[in-house]
């Protein structure tokens, strides 16, 4: 399966003047795949559906990392938005700001690994066990 | 006072909220003079409306309702300290992670943004620019201060010193804020710029308002509120009872809070740390756990459970760790000396050295070190990291 790029075209964003034209001409030697979403932000169930190696060109891996389910999948996200976008004004630089960007996430999705690390939940078992315990000892009496 | 706040719907990502009724709150508070809510606060055009908002109501302190401040918390400093506004008085609050995805329950998520915003607004409320904030360590108010010395022998960084005068001395280089002397202080005469009693005595005072029982006050240290934020990603319905305070280390939580949150009618407090070799700014959990132990005897004395009062790692072992090479390992041991978090074993069973998955913050210490190049961090090998460089350098001629 070919690696998948996943634009988000969010007008919030700015992501949407991105010409993809341009940046599948200097890729189209590479065996991608290319997507393009409306909205990754808006559209998560969808985006979860994806499956195989993907690349998510849009913003910081920061904003919506944990809605994305990563089991059995190796995700790398091109932070565009923080990185070029909002960064410069000049097309041609943000062109070329974008297609580094790519091509720093295509290589780094070389060397992710798809073994999951899920949370243990150890914070929701413990306070969830503590909210329990105070329920049980009854209010404050201070409260009163 | 001119206190502006700012409700990011996070381009719809906060979606259960009822931000135009938190509005409508907000703006009877007296001492907030405008309330804009903004469809993405950290875009070029929502900075733009942030500093705009700040010249023209002649803001003074603000308080930002969006995303994790582990997310942009960084980008709203940097912007309200362009505008002016010192940045201890400006308020993250995390409505995102901690609030709009971990609730479930549109009402209870709402009573909890509430909160969560009254506490900000208080503790601005109490902020005080009295010219010490602009020392970037450890504050000691030498008029009230009776000498006991007891933060010269506490300070893990060995920053504070006997002064000629007999009160205690802060060297400015040498302290990492780690508020470890604030929490020991007796008579809490210690501040850091950021955190400093009176404010955070003004949050307990509205989170005891709130109407989700049990109310939970939480002091986190920044390792377990990045654990919480990872959690809450996928749906933690326990914080709609839990109001988070995030300070600089548990060894910062001083006892006269406790006993403040259990007058005011706080049904219980967590102190929320890191494990036992784990704290980064070395010690505070240990004096955490010695101040809770005593505070809970306290506590009975006064008839009061001792529950009320707990101390918590959670560990949820959600940051990959270091990985060592078998193969190459000469097993001379270095990395075990180095590891800041006394995260590496040897086994003498197996002849192999072992990484404790939970203890590891893939700080890359033990990578650097490793005479044999024998560890690797994942997603940061040499490999990678020299064929960026690579692709950068390539761009670059």
């Amino acid at each position: 399966m070919p690696t998948r790029l996943v634009f988000c075209k969010s007008e919030l964003c700015g992501t949407n003047k991105l010409e993809l034209k341009r940046i599948k001409l200097d890729f189209k030697k590479a065996n991608l795949e290319f997507l393009e979403m409306d909205d990754l932000c808006g559209n998560i169930q969808e985006v979860n559906k994806l499956k195989g190696d993907l690349v998510f060109v849009g913003c910081s891996g920061k904003v919506i990392k944990g809605k994305i389910d990563e089991s059995n999948k190796r995700i790398v996200f091109a932070n565009i938005r923080e990185e070029c976008l909002w960064l410069y004004n000049d097309e041609e630089t943000i062109y070329r700001e974008v297609l580094l960007e790519i091509r720093i996430a295509l290589h780094r999705l070389k060397f992710k690994k798809t073994t999951e690390r899920v949370p243990l939940n150890c914070f929701r078992n413990k306070v969830g066990k503590y909210i329990e315990i105070i329920s049980e000892i009854g209010p404050n009496p201070f409260k009163v | 006072m001119a206190m502006g706040v700012v409700l990011c719907r996070c381009k719809g990502l906060i979606e259960n909220l009822d931000l135009d009724w938190l509005r409508e709150y907000l703006s009877k508070k007296k001492d907030v003079v405008k309330v804009l809510i903004l469809d993405l606060g950290c875009s070029p055009q929502g900075q733009q409306e942030i500093l705009d908002l700040i010249k023209t109501r002649d803001i003074d302190r603000l308080v930002v309702a969006a995303c994790s401040p582990l997310v942009k918390g960084d980008l709203f400093r940097s912007l309200v300290h362009k505008a002016g506004v010192s940045y201890q008085l400006l308020e993250l609050v995390n409505l995102r992670e901690q609030c709009a995805w971990a609730i479930p329950d549109a009402n209870l998520a709402l009573e909890n943004a509430k909160i969560k915003l009254d506490m900000a607004v208080k503790r601005l409320a109490k902020a005080k620019d009295i010219g010490h904030w602009q020392l970037n360590n450890a504050y000691i108010n030498t008029l009230r201060c009776d000498k006991c010395k007891r933060c010269i022998e506490e300070c893990p960084n060995e920053a504070i010193t006997l002064g000629s005068d007999g009160f205690p001395e802060i060297n400015e280089n040498k302290c990492e804020k780690c508020g470890v002397c604030l929490g020991g202080c007796p008579l809490g005469v210690i501040s850091l710029p950021d955190f400093r009693l009176e404010e955070i005595n003004g949050m307990i005072e509205e989170a005891a308002k709130s109407k989700n029982e049990p109310a939970i006050i939480g002091f986190f240290c920044p390792h377990a509120y990045e654990e919480v934020d990872t959690v809450a990603v996928s749906g933690c319905p326990q914080l709609a009872n839990l109001h988070i305070i995030p300070v600089p280390c548990s060894g910062a939580v001083n006892m006269t809070l406790v006993n403040d949150a259990l007058s005011n009618g706080i049904d219980g407090i967590i102190i929320a740390g890191c494990e036992h070799s784990q704290c980064q700014l070395r010690k505070g959990n240990e004096f955490a756990k010695k101040r809770i132990a005593n505070q809970q005897e306290t506590l009975e004395e006064m008839f009061l459970e001792k529950e009320r009062l707990e101390y918590m790692a959670f560990d949820e072992n959600y940051t990959p760790s270091a990985e060592i090479n078998e193969k190459i390992c000469s097993r001379c041991q270095i990395c075990i000396q180095v590891c800041p978090f006394q995260a590496i074993s040897y086994s003498r069973e197996d002849n192999t050295m072992q990484v404790n998955p939970q203890g590891c913050r893939c700080c890359g210490t033990c990578t650097a070190t490793c005479p044999a190049g024998a560890i690797n961090i994942p997603e940061a090998s040499d490999e990678e990291i020299m064929g960026t460089i690579d692709l950068l350098l390539r761009e670059g001629s």
